[in-house]
């Protein structure tokens, strides 16, 4: 199989078909990137077309310096950090919050664990949302991406050892204002 | 080590990153803290509970909606023909201030420059002019001056009728 870096230099010699395989990779890890960050399902969908676009855009100048996947994140985080700004002047966090990113059907039972799944996303995201935004990213990349500690820092432009504080405090963070729902003995606990 | 310096390291100990010393310590105190047992089990739990957001998938047409995106972009992209003239937008503010330095510069320029009809002193060029032909002039009466004494210059008679 091709790595990333080959396929992007036959993005850069031309080849469209490269581009569509690097998207078929990647596409949908973008996508539920900005989906977390932003917490509306259908500009996230938008919100990672441009990332894709402005990556396509920049095809021509790209040199296989760094790892593809951070050049990719560090777009996405800046399409996401602009969009979630530029959003934030014009709409609350409670309006935010309402759009859990599913469409509901009125007509249907809700169950019982679906009524607590969007719950927890809620509390969730509520709960990042308080993060200062380079301890959010930090938790985001690298618990949901799957992204190394040297990948995060490169997306962050800072050192490993700063990724590594920004993922402990955000968790201690995250801890005590979850912590009804993580000791097992409350009424969603697990 | 207290509890605070415990949960410091829980996380790293939960991961796997601390050395064997760090990993003794944390352990030995786990054995006798309630507190900071509980702390990391719900460290631990975070992480489960944070998979608890939902993954969303992309739309099926997701590949011919970017590259029709990006045909409609690079059409836009594109430089065409006098594109650099259509693309220049009229900055009126911009060529207001430009009028208004040409002509405050034309003004100062008229007021500062010397009015040469009244000067005593002309351009030095007409000036070496008239040197040279002052002295071209002077020259040329000294050279006369010299030679009239072998009277006119024709063999003829001078002008006051004396014989060379």
């Amino acid at each position: 199989m091709e790595s990333d870096i080959e396929l992007m230099l036959r993005t850069k010699a031309g080849d469209d078909s490269a581009f569509s395989e690097l998207m078929n990779r990647h596409y949908k890890g973008v996508l539920n990137y900005i989906y977390r960050f932003t917490n509306l399902r259908e500009n996230s969908e938008d919100l990672a077309q441009e990332v894709f676009l402005r990556v396509y855009r920049s095809a021509s100048k790209y040199r296989p310096e760094a790892k593809f996947t951070t050049w990719l994140y560090k777009i996405a985080t800046n399409v996401s950090l602009t969009h979630v700004k530029k959003k934030n002047a014009n709409v609350s966090l409670d309006e935010m919050n309402e759009n859990t990113g599913e469409y509901e059907d009125s007509e249907v039972e809700i169950s019982d664990d679906i009524i607590y799944r969007k719950e927890m996303k809620k509390v969730i995201f509520k709960a990042m949302e308080t993060l200062p935004e380079r301890e959010k990213i930090a938790i985001m990349l690298c618990k949901y991406e799957g992204l190394s500690y040297e990948e995060t820092a490169d997306v962050l432009e800072c050192t490993v050892g700063a990724v590594k504080a920004y993922v402990h405090r955000g968790r201690m963070k995250l801890v005590n204002k979850l912590k009804p729902y993580l000791t097992g003995e409350g009424e969603y606990g697990l | 080590m207290d509890c605070k310096n415990i949960k410091e390291l829980l996380i790293q100990y939960s991961l796997g990153d601390l050395g064997h010393v760090e990993k003794a310590s944390v352990e030995s105190h786990l054995d006798s803290c309630s507190e900071c047992k509980s702390y990391l089990f719900e460290t631990k739990n975070l992480w489960n509970l944070l998979e608890a957001r939902d993954e969303i998938e992309p739309d099926t047409d997701f590949l011919s909606n970017f590259w029709d995106k990006a045909a409609v972009d690079e059409v836009k992209l594109k430089p065409g023909f006098l594109s650099w003239f259509r693309d220049i937008k009229p900055n009126w503010t911009l060529a207001g201030a430009m009028a208004s330095i040409f002509l405050v510069s034309i003004i100062t320029f008229s007021a500062l420059s010397p009015d040469t009809r009244n000067s005593l002193f002309m351009s030095s060029d007409e000036q070496d002019e008239l040197i040279l032909i002052e002295l071209d002039n002077a020259l040329s009466r000294e050279t006369a001056d010299v030679l009239s004494i072998y009277g006119a210059w024709d063999g003829g008679t001078d002008v006051d009728g004396g014989i060379n």
